[in-house]
């Protein structure tokens, strides 16, 4: 990363980002604790603040989910995937108090230890109408704790991308204990329709728009299908096809490469940030490094090493320019592996 | 992410959305209702011949109380019916009747029976005249009286 | 050809495009936020009018009835003509707990004792505060009251009633709601520990009945409905009016599922 860089501190965009997420909170919080304190006043404290907490973190969530598919789709709303764990966290905390607050209600100061009743007071477990559905949201809860815990990039660098990534896949399965914790709990009792019709909206939301991000995405990882020379060099696409400091993705032995035009030459890197797995094709040329979308990593684009004092690394290809084509050979060399990118000679009409 | 871990999302995702699918469907579907039922021992029995006397609101010294006075020629008696009680729960209210204007519980105060939310009920008054009397609620736990109407002699019906 | 703006996060500031969208939709999320969390609360049905008077002791003074479920008596004042001398009032202890334990060896005695009120409706119970319970010993007679002699009993037949079973301390105040699928846990907690189960019954007509539950020999059966606290339910019984205190007895066995 250039000098600029700032692998885990707290930046401006950052700040800015958080003041927002506060703002966010305390704006539900507060409005759904001013009207409920003010119209309801038969409401006990502890039930608006688990119904506070509990909606606020389940709307927090379907946000957060949406920002993936969202920024695939529209680039100019990467800052808000920039920062996106700090959202996770806060989702988490305001779960955990949703939590916390209705294991002391309902399941403290009984003959049973809290976290033992919330799995065993109600034993109906093959009942979907009388399902202990508190059961399910506590292993969400502890689902979130482990994201929330491992969120730090010491955690992502210890763990690998890919292992950190897989873990963290499991927002889905949280996902859907919540959901069917809400719908065996709260929708189990006489609610308006209105909370009905706001999950389903939810749900479709996140629904669709995964399923549209996932189809492009699909036809993207479809293997390049074209010429392959007789030194296994697969023909890749035309110079013209490479914007100036930008990449284009092929798909090459299951996984993509990022071909980039710069200064006059051509170089070939594995599409993979060793950070948290982001598209650098995706990305651009910033003085002279190749910059990742997500979250700015940089890596040198002849030989795909970070700069000092950064150690990540990705693969390089290697590459030949013939009549303004270019072909990239599948086999990627080991991470790091110095491979001189090609000089584009100087054609005249 | 690496295209193992999207094609792992690629496989979650339609398990966990069928999944919420069917959740959403059956539990709806599953949700329990709760049947009418009788209530044995809260029947009210209302004479026939009951007769709107009067409506008892001014005379409550809390104006958000509503009552109606009614009698019966056959049993020769006075029943109170509340209207509306539109004010915070108070424990074990006790209705009493004092036949005189004392607004107090003393001994010679008579029950006439509990006050509950249940504002169908006739409150059957243990005496067959009524006159410069006080009706008391009063709260037995917190040996407090809650309101109290004053009812005058009563002549005409208003 | 104008460069296509590209964000890097550490930087100061955000390229002016992106900034400008990035302006308009934080502000449209903020406003829908805002607008979610005011739909949610709006959509909140009332809550039900009961009370628990935590952190307030009154005194009470009054006769102990040990079973089946722990109650006072409190005499009421005046003539009382064709109504019940007294009124019946629940005990329980702190937390998830009827009062057994505090008023063991008190049946029948006068006492005194202090406690927060927990009232819905006709109904009511009292917390007790620890160490509050007082008895004056020289008052003691070789006699316990007869407890039918000061609280009549009427049989009402029997009956076949729908409703749900919950512990009358939640339902009562100190929760609300204190009933139904999200309160289940809690309800069946509560009653284990010895807090009297009541039936809730509805007529359809916004009246509302409360049954206290017993076997049919009149004995507590905490233990035996645990399996059906909170979810529809029909029992046929014998409706015995004691005092005030309606009472639905029959063998929890036989409580079915609506």
């Amino acid at each position: 990363m250039s000098q600029s860089y700032q692998a885990v501190g707290w930046n401006r965009q950052k700040k800015i980002y958080d003041l927002m997420i506060l703002i966010g909170v305390f704006l539900y919080i507060g409005i759904f604790l001013g009207i409920g304190f003010s119209f309801f006043p038969n409401a006990t404290a502890e039930t608006l603040i688990i119904r506070a907490f509990g909606t606020g973190a389940f709307v927090l969530l379907h946000i957060i989910l949406m920002i993936g598919p969202l920024s695939r789709r529209f680039p100019s709303l990467l800052p808000l995937l920039y920062n996106r764990r700090h959202l996770g966290v806060t989702m988490f905390l305001m779960a955990l108090v949703h939590g916390a607050f209705s294991i002391l209600q309902f399941h403290a100061f009984g003959d049973l230890n809290p976290i033992v009743s919330v799995f065993v007071s109600n034993g109906e477990y093959d009942s979907i109408s009388q399902f202990p559905f508190q059961s399910l949201g506590f292993i969400a809860l502890m689902i979130l704790f482990v994201m929330a815990a491992t969120s730090h990039d010491f955690w992502l660098a210890n763990l690998t991308a890919p292992i950190w990534k897989a873990l963290h896949m499991l927002v889905y399965v949280a996902y859907t204990l919540i959901c069917i914790h809400v719908i065996l709990g709260a929708f189990q009792t006489d609610v308006s329709s209105v909370y009905h019709t706001l999950l389903g909206f939810g749900v479709a939301l996140v629904l669709i728009s995964h399923i549209i991000a996932g189809f492009q995405e699909k036809t993207k990882d479809e293997e390049t299908d074209s010429e392959i020379d007789g030194d296994g060099y697969k023909k890749i696409c035309s110079i013209s096809e490479i914007p100036e400091k930008c990449a284009h993705i092929a798909t090459l032995s299951g996984e993509r490469v990022a071909v980039f035009n710069f200064d006059g030459k051509i170089a070939a890197l594995s599409n993979v940030c060793q950070h948290q797995n982001g598209p650098l094709g995706e990305g651009k040329i910033v003085d002279g490094y190749v910059t990742c979308p997500w979250h700015g990593f940089q890596y040198r684009p002849e030989d795909g090493a970070s700069p000092k004092p950064f150690t990540e690394k990705v693969p390089t290809f290697k590459v030949k320019v013939i009549e303004d084509y270019v072909w990239v050979h599948p086999t990627p060399n080991a991470p790091g592996t110095h491979q001189e990118p090609v000089k584009l000679e100087d054609k005249n009409a | 992410m690496i295209a193992k871990l999207r094609r792992r999302h690629r496989l979650i995702f339609p398990v966990l959305a069928i999944l919420i699918v069917v959740v959403v469907t059956f539990g709806l579907k599953e949700k329990p209702q709760y049947s009418n039922s009788e209530l044995p021992g809260y029947s009210n029995i209302i004479p026939g011949d009951l007769v709107r006397e009067s409506n008892i609101n001014d005379e409550w010294d809390d104006n958000k109380i509503s009552s109606v006075l009614y009698f019966s020629e056959v049993g020769q008696s006075y029943y109170l019916k509340f209207i509306d009680r539109n004010y915070t729960n108070e424990a074990d209210l006790l209705l009493y009747l004092n036949e005189n204007p004392s607004k107090e519980i003393s001994e010679s105060s008579k029950l006439i029976g509990k006050f509950t939310d249940d504002n169908s009920v006739y409150h059957k008054l243990p005496v067959t005249v009524l006159e410069d009397a006080s009706i008391i609620l009063y709260s037995l736990p917190k040996k407090r009286i809650i309101a109290v109407a004053s009812i005058s002699k009563r002549e005409d019906s208003k | 050809m104008k460069e296509k703006e590209f964000y890097i996060g550490y930087l100061p500031k955000a390229p002016k495009g992106i900034r400008k969208i990035i302006k308009w939709v934080t502000v449209l999320l903020l406003i829908l936020v805002g607008a979610t969390s005011f739909l949610m609360i709006s959509s909140e049905k009332d809550f039900d009018n009961s009370t628990f008077e935590f952190g307030e002791y009154n005194s009470f003074e009054g006769i102990i009835m040990e079973n089946p479920y722990p109650r006072i008596l409190i005499e009421r004042p005046g003539e009382t003509g064709v109504h019940p001398k007294y009124s019946q009032y629940y005990l329980a202890q702190f937390g998830k707990f009827g009062g057994q334990k505090m008023v063991e060896r008190l049946d029948g005695k006068s006492v005194n004792l202090q406690g927060s009120l927990i009232y819905r409706d006709d109904q009511t119970m009292i917390e007790i505060k620890d160490n509050s319970i007082s008895h004056d010993h020289t008052s003691d007679t070789d006699r316990i009251p007869e407890f039918n002699s000061i609280l009549p009993q009427e049989n009402l037949g029997t009956h076949t009633l729908k409703g749900e079973i919950v512990d009358s301390k939640c339902f009562y105040g100190v929760m609300n709601p204190g009933n139904l699928k999200v309160h289940k846990a809690c309800a069946i907690n509560c009653i284990r520990g010895g807090i009297p189960p009541v039936f809730v019954v509805k007529d359809g007509n916004g009246n509302v009945g409360y049954y206290l539950l017993q076997d049919k020999n009149g004995n507590a059966v905490n233990d035996r409905v645990l399996d059906k606290v909170a979810e529809p339910v029909k029992i046929k019984g014998e409706v015995i009016k004691q005092g005030d205190l309606l009472i639905l007895k029959a063998d929890p066995a036989s409580y079915t599922e609506l």
